[in-house]
C-alpha cells in the first residue's frame, strides 16, 4: 500500500492507494512540512482502482471517480479549500516565502516575475524556502501556504547544484508537453518548515531578463496599494484590506528589479540584515 | 444650491474598517480598496448631511490648531471623495440619526 501525504495547517490527509500508477500521479501534490505549532488531525483517504479508472472517497461524505489526474485535481481543490477554512478573514498574498539570515521575507509578484526562480537560487545558497504560492494574513501574524515549489525543467539551470533532485521530484505536463516538477524546499537541505511570522520584509519583484538587480525602498502606501494588486481576498473585503495595510505600515518593503541572481541575494542579504538590526 | 451651501453624504455601499493610521474603505459597486489618511478620514467623516466645505476647514483648523482654516486642502479632499463616489452631494442639512 501507497499512503502519500498532503499537510495543510491543521490536517493531513493521507491517500491511500495499491496502485503504483496513481499513487506516482498523486505524489505529484504530496506535502509534508513540518507544521510548526500545531498537531496534525489525521484525515485518510482511500483511493481503489475501477478498471482504467479510479474511486477516492472524499473527506466527510461523497466520492470522486476519474482517471488519476482528476483524482490529483481534485485533491488541488480540496487540500486549497482546507486551507481556506483554516485561515478565515485572511487575504492571500501572492508570494514566495523565505528566510534570509532567519530573518522572513516574501517576495511578492505575478507569474512569471521570478519568485520561484529566485526561490531556487535562494535555496541552493543555503536559504530557507518555505513556499512559492501564498502567504495568509492572519489577525495578528502571516503564515505561508504549505505547498511544493512548481518548478519548470527550464528553471532547474537556475539552480544547477539542485538539478538532479530537482529532476528526480514528481511531475506532471502542462498544455504544452513540458514537464512541471513538485520541489520540496527540503531538496536545499535545510528542514521544510511552515511557521507563522510577524513584520516579514516585503519585496515586489519586477523581472529584468539579462540585467542587473536594482532594488530601492518604498513607502508604506505604495507597498499596500502594491500588495491589493497580489493578493486574492476573501469575502469581508475591507477588514481583509486593513490586515495588508497592517503588513504593509510594519513591513519593510522594497521594489525588486530582478535580473542577475547573484545581486539578488545581494540585495535580499543586505534589506534582512537591516531589518534585524532595526527589531 | 450654491456649492457653497453643498453638504455631503457618504455612499451607502462602503465596507469601513478603521486603522490606527486612517480609513480602509472597500467600496462594493466598484470592487475597489481605498486608504484615507486621517485628514482625509476626518473630512470624511464629517459627510454627514451636516456641514459645508466652509465648515468642514473650521472644524479642521480646531481640530489641528491649523495656522488657518484649511480651504483648499477640504475643496481637494471632497472633490476625490466625490470623483471616487465615496461621497454624494445632498441639498439640505440633515439631522444626525
Amino acid at each position: 500500500m501507497f499512503v502519500i501525504p498532503i499537510r495543510t495547517l491543521t490536517r493531513e490527509f493521507r491517500l491511500h492507494t495499491d496502485c503504483r500508477q496513481a499513487a506516482r500521479v498523486l505524489a505529484y501534490i504530496e506535502t509534508r512540512p513540518k507544521i510548526c505549532g500545531t498537531a496534525l488531525e489525521p484525515v485518510d483517504l482511500l483511493v481503489q482502482r475501477l478498471g482504467e479508472f479510479y474511486r477516492l472517497a472524499l473527506p466527510g461524505s461523497g466520492t470522486v471517480e476519474g482517471t488519476a489526474f482528476h483524482l490529483l485535481d481534485t485533491m488541488h481543490r480540496v487540500v486549497f479549500t482546507s486551507f481556506i477554512e483554516e485561515v478565515p478573514g485572511a487575504p492571500l498574498i501572492h508570494a514566495a516565502s523565505v528566510r534570509v539570515g532567519g530573518v522572513p521575507v516574501l517576495l511578492v509578484g505575478a507569474k512569471g516575475s521570478g519568485k520561484t526562480t529566485l526561490a531556487l537560487h535562494l535555496m541552493e545558497r543555503g536559504h530557507v524556502v518555505e513556499g512559492d504560492e501564498h502567504v495568509a494574513v492572519r489577525e495578528t501574524d502571516l503564515v505561508p501556504r504549505p505547498r511544493t515549489l512548481r518548478v519548470k525543467a527550464s528553471s532547474s539551470r537556475f539552480a544547477p547544484a539542485l538539478a538532479r533532485r530537482i529532476r528526480r521530484a514528481p511531475s506532471i505536463a502542462d498544455g504544452n508537453g513540458s514537464l512541471i516538477y513538485a520541489v520540496s524546499p527540503a531538496v536545499g537541505g535545510k528542514p521544510w518548515r511552515i511557521a507563522a511570522m510577524r513584520a516579514p520584509c516585503v519585496v515586489f519583484l519586477e523581472p529584468n531578463h539579462g540585467g542587473h538587480t536594482v532594488a530601492k525602498p518604498v513607502s508604506v502606501d505604495r507597498a499596500f496599494n502594491r500588495l491589493l494588486g497580489r493578493c486574492l481576498l476573501p469575502v469581508a473585503k475591507a477588514p481583509a484590506a486593513a490586515r495588508l495595510r497592517r503588513v504593509a505600515r510594519e513591513a519593510q518593503a522594497w521594489e525588486m528589479s530582478l535580473g542577475d541572481l547573484e545581486g539578488a541575494e545581494r540585495h535580499l542579504t543586505a534589506i534582512a540584515a537591516a531589518a534585524k538590526s532595526v527589531h | 444650491m450654491a456649492e457653497n451651501e453643498m453638504r455631503y453624504l457618504q455612499a451607502e455601499d462602503l465596507e469601513i474598517t478603521h486603522m490606527p493610521d486612517g480609513w480602509v474603505i472597500y467600496q462594493q459597486h466598484t470592487d475597489r480598496v481605498h486608504f484615507l489618511n486621517p485628514t482625509a478620514a476626518l473630512v470624511f467623516e464629517l459627510c454627514n448631511g451636516q456641514h459645508t466645505r466652509a465648515e468642514m476647514a473650521a472644524i479642521l483648523y480646531e481640530a489641528y490648531q491649523l495656522a488657518a482654516p484649511a480651504a483648499d486642502e477640504v475643496e481637494t479632499c471632497i472633490s476625490n471623495l466625490l470623483a471616487e463616489g465615496l461621497v454624494v452631494p445632498c441639498s439640505s442639512s440633515r439631522s444626525e440619526p
